[in-house]
């Protein structure tokens, strides 16, 4: 094997990118594609021939590309690890293989394009004042979060004296639409449970309700704009049919120690107030310390200007992409009123381009400062955070232990501690540590371990 | 040529193989009804080689049934052409 480096500068404006030169002789491939051949010639099945009894010219005849494909294809992973480690470079991503001479029976000659890290030798890192503030909850904070658990205890009762729906009601109503003479999917004449209010449905969907009277049944045609929430509406004109079955209030449960023991884990109001209120407490502490760590994050950014590898930027675009891909999934799912269309518009990618950038730099930087620092984050450290996600899941325990059971997701939140350590070894040079995860109430999921960054 | 069509096909097979490498044969499926005269003329002006011999083996179709009415395979031709030394027929080239 023979193997050159160059720098591909010349292709690219980043001065990070490589080319490494394979030539591979042709006795090498020629031990490989025979070896290749010989496995196959023990398996093959061929009309005419008892198995491991077909001439290689005949299995050439009819497997020839196929395994001609296969070894080139092994011969390059291969041997592209074995050049990056002979050269002693570290690709940033899996590098992008250009096939120079493919025809086996000549050898094989092929490069690898890929970015390399940059070198940072962090600078002015240490005297950042960076104050961790976190508030207290205030009073009306708690009754607010007390109130949210007394709705979702909430019961349904049928409204008495009433007739007409207003917002806040539960309706059981048939909402048929139709685009012309076709019926629209999902808007079916089945009766369904709706809430009438401007957060669990579209805006122009509940105004459609509201007021709408009891088995009164009535038409009215809408136009619905091109950016509406539900994308089966959007910029069309709908002929809706509706008709209101049953109004539903919501009650809810008094604030009382009975409710406070309904909950499980409490035995009056007053202990279910004050873990209110210490939850509220490490959420504001937890989301004070994670605003420091950007915070100083960025200002060391500032500070440490690196030249960003291509490919970097290209893998943390993706994954936001892809995060915003499910979002807008997601909320056409819920059938949620969006602040944006879902799928990501042209000018909008730019948005995303500058946003992942930014990502990368920060990333490469709390990288190079928990280098720096010698920061590790030990087998036990990460079993113990691996044990606090999982106890603080609630119902989705099962799945969120199945989750960091495997390694390439206890290697990411290992990564993520260390960003964390290294971030606060400069927070709190004391080394107090950051608040645990707060147990989550039974019906809520945990919230997912974020990455500083 | 008026008996174009009498070869079938090569026989591609383990023996066939056998009897290429051992005796220079060359095996082909023809039509019963080709004379060895007719196969050796035809193989040579095919394929440009010298053919010194051709012996052939007739089989009989095999009998099939479906039901209760029985039929048998078309019988069909072997023959074994030798070459003269030197000569060969590669159906495989370029490999």
């Amino acid at each position: 094997m023979n193997v050159t480096v160059e720098s591909a500068s010349n292709e690219s404006a980043s001065t990070l990118r490589r080319r490494v030169i394979v030539d591979l002789g042709r006795e090498e491939v020629a031990q490989k594609l025979s070896s290749a051949y010989d496995e196959l010639r023990r398996t093959v099945r061929l009309k005419g021939f008892r198995p491991g009894r077909v001439p290689q010219k005949l299995i050439q005849r009819f497997f020839g590309d196929q395994v001609r494909a296969d070894v080139t294809a092994q011969l390059i992973r291969e041997y592209t690890d074995k050049a990056l480690k002979e050269v002693g470079l570290q690709p940033v991503a899996a590098p992008q293989i250009i096939t120079e001479q493919a025809a086996l029976a000549d050898g094989l000659r092929f490069s690898a394009v890929f970015d390399v890290m940059p070198e940072i030798a962090l600078k002015d890192y240490r005297d950042l004042n960076v104050t961790l503030e976190a508030a207290q909850p205030a009073e009306q904070e708690v009754e607010a979060a007390l109130l949210e658990l007394r709705q979702r205890q909430a019961t349904l009762r049928k409204v008495q004296g009433r007739e007409s729906v207003e917002p806040g009601d539960f309706v059981l109503a048939r909402l048929e639409a139709r685009v012309g003479d076709k019926p629209l999917p999902g808007f079916g004449s089945e009766p369904k449970l709706i809430e009438v209010s401007p957060t669990a449905l579209p805006a122009d969907l509940a105004d459609l309700l509201t007021g709408a009277q009891r088995n009164q049944p009535f038409e009215r045609v809408m136009s619905h704009p091109a950016g509406h929430p539900v994308a089966a509406l959007a910029g069309k004109t709908v002929a809706w049919s509706v008709e209101v079955n049953e109004l539903f209030g919501r009650e809810l449960p008094e604030l009382d120690d009975a409710f406070a023991r309904d909950l499980g884990a409490y035995q009056s109001v007053a202990e279910l107030r004050a873990a209110t209120r210490q939850r509220l407490a490490e959420q504001a502490e937890a989301a004070a310390l994670s605003r420091a760590r950007l915070e100083l994050l960025d200002r060391i950014v500032e500070r440490n200007p690196v030249e960003l590898p291509e490919s970097l930027v290209e893998m943390e675009l993706a994954v936001l992409v892809r995060e915003r891909e499910q979002q807008a999934e997601d909320r056409e799912q819920a059938r949620q009123p969006a602040a944006d269309a879902t799928a990501i518009a042209p000018e909008r990618q730019g948005e995303l381009r500058s946003q992942a950038e930014k990502q990368a730099r920060r990333a490469l930087i709390v990288d190079a400062l928990a280098r720096e620092l010698n920061v590790e984050v030990s087998d036990d450290e990460l079993a113990g955070r691996v044990a606090e996600i999982v106890r603080a899941a609630g119902r989705e325990r099962q799945a969120v232990a199945d989750y960091y059971a495997r390694e390439e997701n206890r290697a990411r939140l290992r990564g993520a501690m260390r960003r964390e350590k290294a971030l606060d070894a400069l927070l709190r040079p004391g080394g107090a540590d950051p608040p645990a995860p707060s147990q989550a109430p039974a019906d809520r999921p945990a919230p997912a371990p974020a990455d500083p960054i | 040529m008026a008996w174009a069509g009498l070869i079938v096909a090569p026989v591609v097979t383990e023996k066939g193989t056998i009897v290429g490498e051992r005796s220079g044969q060359v095996v082909f499926r023809v039509r019963p009804e080709a004379t060895k005269h007719q196969i050796q003329s035809l193989v040579q002006e095919m394929f440009k080689v010298t053919v010194v011999k051709v012996r052939t083996a007739n089989f009989l179709g095999k009998k099939r049934r479906r039901g209760k009415s029985e039929g048998r395979r078309p019988a069909w031709k072997k023959a074994y052409v030798s070459l003269k030394t030197g000569d060969r027929i590669e159906f495989f080239e370029g490999v």
